[in-house]
């Protein structure tokens, strides 16, 4: 059990919000452990002071025209800046191995059929299939087989276009 | 002329929580006339959910959160009218709580105040309804119409900080080994 973990259930034990069951659990846990039973002390006593605390001091509490929404938080923005970069960067990495395997799968086959989908239409010069990796796997590869991914609309994820040529 | 029977929700929820709601009026408004005011106003508005036939889940969160919407009214109100100081527990001298309880004189106190006035609005609410209202989580989130899990994760967060601050204080204060 992680440490933060076990202070939460902690301190969930001592506000009386535990299951108990869960409560069960970790009274053995505690009865066991004596650096737990003392990390439990500690925070026994971190809370009795807090209670003081709060109810010494009645000017603590926001007036009641405060808004409590929270401010976000500062370190949000420069992670939500990087996280298309590392958006892109794993679908480049999913790209590259796409292409890959549709290179293998082109170049791996003699077949006549239609590759992704069966179909006449879809036999057609130029036809666009879309599909869904998880489909790719199960239809037999064609020789003309190209792949083009792009982005995903919506929010289901890459769609591997094959594109058939000449 | 009578009036009619209370149910018995509303007359134990009475019995149970009109102290702490008191309490709750008083902490935000100070004490006075106005605070039984408010609790008569928030039990009327109880009593008429009760009468409308809503089914209460956890009755002493819904109370609350009638509290909480009567509170933010009369501070309106107050603010609405110039001729009014709006009440300022620090500086009052003879407004409610604040004026009876003495002030503690334990450091450890002192530090965890000072912590606690340095978080968040939403944090210092959710501290005064469970450790001077006595609210568990649920009920906590049914007042301020957040998540339970919001309510759990603020109070380890606030709880952390102070703790943190103790033991600052604690190894600060400790003698150094020669």
């Amino acid at each position: 059990m992680k440490t933060q973990e076990l202070q939460a259930l902690i301190v969930d034990w001592h506000m009386g919000e535990l299951r108990p069951e869960v409560e069960a659990l970790l009274e053995a846990y505690l009865a066991q452990n004596p650096a737990a039973k003392e990390e439990s002390r500690r925070i026994e006593e971190t809370l009795a002071v807090t209670k003081k605390a709060v109810q010494a001091h009645p000017e603590l509490v926001p007036s009641a025209g405060t808004d409590l929404k929270e401010a976000p938080k500062v370190g949000v923005p420069a992670r939500h800046s990087q996280l298309p970069w590392l958006k892109i960067a794993a679908a480049l990495a999913v790209a590259g191995g796409a292409g890959l395997m549709g290179f293998q799968l082109g170049a791996g086959s003699a077949g006549t059929q239609g590759g992704l989908a069966s179909g006449k239409a879809e036999k057609a010069q130029g036809k666009v299939q879309e599909v869904r990796p998880a489909l790719a796997a199960n239809v037999p590869p064609s020789p003309w087989a190209k792949y083009r991914i792009s982005g995903n609309n919506d929010r289901q994820g890459l769609l591997f276009t094959r594109v058939e040529g000449n | 002329m009578e009036s009619a029977p209370h149910p018995p929700l509303l007359e134990r929820l009475f019995s149970e929580s009109s102290g702490d709601l008191s309490r709750y009026f008083t902490r935000r408004h100070g004490a006075g006339e106005a605070v039984q005011d408010l609790v008569q106003e928030t039990f009327l508005q109880m009593a008429r959910s009760l009468e409308d036939g809503r089914n209460l889940e956890c009755a002493r969160g819904y109370l609350f959160g009638i509290a909480r919407r009567i509170s933010q009214a009369a501070w309106t109100q107050r603010h609405k009218d110039q001729n009014v100081i709006p009440f300022d527990p620090e500086s009052a001298e003879s407004h409610g709580e604040a004026a009876v309880v003495v002030l503690p004189t334990d450091d450890r106190v002192t530090a965890a105040r000072e912590t606690i006035a340095g978080l968040s609005p939403l944090q210092r609410e959710i501290l005064d309804l469970r450790f001077s209202q006595d609210l568990s989580y649920a009920e906590i989130a049914q007042v301020l119409g957040i998540p339970v899990g919001t309510v759990r994760s603020r109070l380890h967060h606030a709880v952390a900080e102070v703790r943190q601050r103790l033991s600052a204080d604690a190894a600060d204060s400790a003698p150094s080994n020669p």
